[in-house]
Parts: C-alpha cells; sequence; structure tokens
C-alpha cells in the first residue's frame, strides 16, 4: 500500500467516523431517557411531554426526537393526533408541530380530556411512503 | 379486682377491635382504584388563579364595579333586565324555569354562574373562551339583554357613580375610550365580579378529606347511602370519564342523546356552532383584548378544531350544588335530580348519535342504587360564598358608601 493510497483510507475512516459520531449523537433515541419510545419499521422515537406527568384536562406539549435505524434523523413530514381506542374518540384539539431540526419536533396544544387509556399517534411521511407509530399511556385520576 | 382490670382490658380491646373493624369497613367501601377517583374529586376548593387575560382579575375596584354592573338593569335595552335576573342570587345564581324569556326567547338553559374562575370554556357550546368574552354575549344577545356597546358606555360615562368606579379600576375615563374598550372593560370588571363566587365545603368534600387522611370519625360522619351513591359514581357508573376532578366537571363537552332541536324546531348547533363562533368572536384570547402580550393563556383556543362529533355536544356541567340548580339539561328538558338518574340508568343508546359518547351504557340501577346516588349528588351542596378581595383604599365614589 502506497502512501496515497494510506491517506485515502485515512481520511476516508475519518470522514466516515466524523459521520457516525455526528449521526449519533443528532440523534440519540436508543440512547434516549425519555419515558416514551417506540420503534417501527424504519424509525425510532422518543418522546418527553411538558408537563409531565400528563394531568387530566391541563393542556401539555410534546419534544419528539425521531431518526431511522441508520441513526439518521427524520427529515419528513410529521402529522401527529391521539385517541381513546376503548371510547372511540379523540382529543377536542389538534396538536401543532414546530420543525425543531436534527429529527427534533415540538407538539403544542395536546389535552387529554379523561382518564383511561391514550394512544399517540405519529404518522411520519417520507418520499418512501408514511409509515404510523403509535404510543400507549394509560392517564391515571 | 384481678377479675374487674381483665374485663376492661376486653373491653378495651374489644373496643379497639371494633374501631379498627369500623375503619377498614368504611376504608374497604372502595377499592383502591375508586379511592384514587375520590381523591381527585378535591381538595376543594382549588388554588384562585388569576386571569391573566383580564387586567380587572382579582382587582378590588374592578369587582366592586363588576358587582354593580351585574345587578344593573341600565346594561339591557329599554333598561329592562339586569343579569341577576336569570342569575338570581337566592337561585344559586341560576333561575328555576326551563328555559328563561329576555328580550325574547332562549334556547338554553340559565346555568348558575360560581366555580366559573376555574373553567376553560363558557356557555353550553363554549362559544367563548374567557369568562370576559362571555360575559359580553348575554349583554348584546338580541333574545337577552339586547343592549349595545354604544348603550354600556353611555350607561358608565354618565353614571357618576359608575363612572367613579371605572376610573378607580382601570385609571381611565370611560369617556376618553372607544365604544369597544368601555364594553370589553365592562365585561372585564363583570368576570372579575363573577371570579368571586365560589361554593363552600360540602358534606362529600369533608368526607374526601378524612377519607384522605384515615380519619375513621371523620369517615364514620358520611351517610351510608350517599356513600354507597358515591361507589357507583366512582365505580361502575364511571361518571367521572366527565364529571372528572374537583369541579366535577371536565370542562369539555359530551353528546349524551338529549335533544338537540329547540322547542320551535330549529338545531341547536351545540359545540359545533360553539367553536366556529368562537373562531369568529373579536373577544377570543387570539385578539387585541387578551391583556397578556405573549398569548400563553389561548393554547387551547389557538388548537380546538371542530369535528364531526361536535354537534349535538353541549358543555359537561359541574354537578357542585347540583341537588339545588333543577331544571336540568342544555335546554332544561329534565325538571328534578332523581329524572337525571332515572336518565341515565334507562339510557336509550340508539337515541345516541352514532358520533356519541361511545362509553355511555345505561347505569340500570335498581331503587336503592338510585336512591343511593341522589343522596351522593346531594353532599355536593353548600352555601355560594364571596372570595373578598381585601383593600385598604376608601371608596369616595358617589353613590357608594364609604369603606
Amino acid at each position: 500500500m502506497n502512501w496515497q493510497s494510506l491517506l485515502r483510507l485515512t481520511c476516508g475512516l475519518v470522514i466516515t467516523l466524523a459521520f457516525l459520531t455526528q449521526a449519533a449523537s443528532a440523534c440519540p433515541t436508543a440512547s434516549s431517557t425519555a419515558v416514551y419510545k417506540t420503534t417501527g419499521k424504519s424509525y425510532a422515537l422518543a418522546m418527553e411531554t411538558n408537563p409531565t406527568p400528563i394531568q387530566v384536562g391541563k393542556v401539555f406539549s410534546a419534544r419528539l426526537h425521531i431518526c431511522d435505524h441508520q441513526a439518521r434523523p427524520f427529515t419528513g413530514r410529521l402529522k401527529a393526533g391521539a385517541t381513546m381506542p376503548l371510547h372511540k374518540h379523540g382529543m377536542n384539539y389538534r396538536p401543532s408541530v414546530s420543525v425543531l431540526g436534527d429529527g427534533k419536533f415540538r407538539l403544542d396544544g395536546y389535552v387529554f380530556h379523561m382518564p383511561g387509556m391514550w394512544q399517540f399517534s405519529f404518522d411520519l411521511k417520507a418520499s418512501d411512503g408514511t409509515e404510523r407509530l403509535l404510543i400507549e399511556h394509560t392517564l391515571g385520576p | 379486682m384481678i377479675r374487674l382490670a381483665l374485663l376492661f382490658a376486653c373491653l378495651f380491646v374489644g373496643e379497639t377491635g371494633f374501631l379498627l373493624a369500623v375503619t377498614t369497613s368504611y376504608a374497604g367501601d372502595f377499592s383502591e382504584t375508586e379511592r384514587s377517583v375520590i381523591l381527585s374529586l378535591g381538595p376543594w376548593p382549588p388554588t384562585p388563579i388569576r386571569d391573566s387575560s383580564n387586567q380587572a382579575s382579582g382587582n378590588a375596584d374592578a369587582i366592586a364595579l363588576g358587582e354593580k354592573l351585574f345587578f344593573d338593569r341600565g346594561l339591557s335595552k329599554g333598561n329592562l333586565l339586569s343579569c341577576a335576573d336569570c342569575h338570581q342570587p337566592d337561585q344559586n345564581f341560576a333561575d328555576t324555569v326551563s328555559l328563561n324569556r329576555g328580550h325574547g326567547k332562549i334556547d338554553r338553559h340559565t346555568p348558575s354562574v360560581f366555580n366559573l374562575r376555574w373553567s376553560n370554556w363558557f356557555g353550553w357550546g363554549g362559544e367563548a373562551d374567557s369568562l370576559w368574552a362571555q360575559s359580553i354575549r348575554p349583554v348584546l344577545s338580541a333574545t337577552e339583554m339586547a343592549a349595545t356597546p354604544a348603550q354600556v358606555k353611555n350607561l358608565l360615562g354618565n353614571t357618576p357613580a359608575l363612572a367613579c368606579r371605572f376610573q378607580k379600576a382601570f385609571g381611565k375615563n370611560p369617556g376618553d375610550l372607544t365604544t369597544d374598550n368601555v364594553l370589553v372593560l365592562a365585561a372585564k370588571a363583570l368576570a372579575a365580579f363573577q371570579e368571586t363566587l365560589v361554593t363552600g365545603q360540602t358534606g362529600f368534600d369533608r368526607f374526601r378529606t378524612a377519607l384522605e387522611a384515615g380519619d375513621a370519625a371523620g369517615i364514620a360522619k358520611y351517610p351510608t347511602d350517599a356513600r354507597r351513591g358515591l361507589k357507583i359514581f366512582a365505580g361502575s357508573g364511571r361518571c367521572t370519564f366527565c364529571h372528572f376532578g374537583p369541579l366535577f366537571s371536565n370542562g369539555e363537552f359530551g353528546n349524551i342523546g338529549v335533544s338537540h332541536f329547540t322547542e320551535d324546531g330549529r338545531v341547536d348547533h351545540g359545540r359545533y356552532g360553539g367553536i366556529r363562533a368562537l373562531k369568529r368572536s373579536p373577544w377570543n384570547l387570539l385578539g387585541k383584548y387578551n391583556d397578556d402580550p405573549a398569548k400563553a393563556n389561548a393554547v387551547r383556543t389557538r388548537h380546538v378544531r371542530t369535528f364531526q362529533r361536535n354537534w349535538g355536544e353541549f358543555k359537561v356541567p359541574s354537578l357542585r350544588n347540583v341537588a339545588d340548580t333543577p331544571p336540568y339539561m342544555h335546554n332544561g328538558s329534565i325538571q328534578t335530580l332523581a329524572d337525571v338518574i332515572e336518565f341515565y340508568s334507562s339510557l336509550d343508546e340508539d337515541r345516541l348519535h352514532t358520533d356519541g359518547e361511545q362509553i355511555l351504557r345505561p347505569l340500570n340501577l335498581n331503587e336503592r342504587g338510585k336512591t343511593d346516588l341522589l343522596a351522593f349528588l346531594q353532599t355536593l351542596s353548600a352555601p355560594v360564598r364571596r372570595d373578598r378581595v381585601p383593600t385598604d383604599k376608601p371608596d369616595r365614589c358617589p353613590g357608594i358608601p364609604a369603606n
């Protein structure tokens, strides 16, 4: 191996390592300490709410961190909602989505107006299709 | 002597054992889940929170102005009606008829105006997102007080006692402000007064406190039939899905199958119409009259949307003082509380709109269950009291005696 090949290999390794390090630090979904996590076919999602815990009838917001399984941040469109599957109804509000970059999103305008089992839903729309991720949360009295 | 001592000891142990048994029995009336639900129905009252959208909230001078306005028939067309003519203080700030009349026929029952400071939506359809915006609606409604903004400004500007109060509350002369601004500030004073109307501690509240503290004597004071009714309410009846928290209301809206046709055959759009009216209103919290510049209090208004199921939905009313505020439902169509229980006990699921509340099921109560539930609801009553806001400023306005 001549010195040019060695240089090319070294540069390639450095760039790859830098990329992986950046991707991993930008999207630490797997290592997140968030209370809520879910994984789908293509994406993993971590969520934190504010305030936490969620209270019946109180407004709360959520921060999401979404990555694909190669730890690349999700850059597509996000649609969010929540329902009570057993009651067959959703919220009376539609959360708004703010894109924060690096796979991070802020959702405002959640209100769970009844105690019981709620299901967060997140539709992730990317150029290669849409994936729905769900998180269940039982809201106590 | 020893025999006597042993007898006392046995009696003491027996008595203690009996007390323990009573404690266990009373606490054991409820499952852990039911106990959690019961504790979530208090404590009462919640912490008073100042309304950040209303500069008059908690202001003693504004409260005094609001009280004067609440009883002033000058706020209506022809000086015929005041707020207090429908929201009557000696009737729990409500009235006793199904549907009242103002300047025209009113389609909805008069709700009470106590404990409103903890609400997020106002009116049976939630047409307003603040108490002050709600206070404007009946003043201008053609079927209620039918006043005009100009009339409100004229009243406040040309009645010395009111103008003086207005000046003290807001630091401005009504004559120097636009008509709309005087209307909004008058409504904010009305809201500040209504915020002070709070119901007191009830028999249920005392029981809840005792239950939380494990106070056997306090628990034992709560009537047995009410306790059985509470078990239905917090358990099998699943009433707390909607009648949740210290207000006994989740503050939102539900369709329980009560007709949404008015007496003359028109459709009351309920929550659907309420949201549309809210979005159109120049007085909603997204507008310029919100006193919070950041509008952080407008999150619900910003995110509420109309859904198909909103048709036929009406506000879930608080159950505090429910036994004292007949008739019931948004259209006053049920005359007694016993009949309300009968309504829920024999609920006709076929009458529920397909988009109605899916969790509703007939309670199918027997006669004792019905009387127990009634007994529980009767323990939710307490006199309405005024939360006085202390002030050390002497009152020098004309027509109003000095403090």
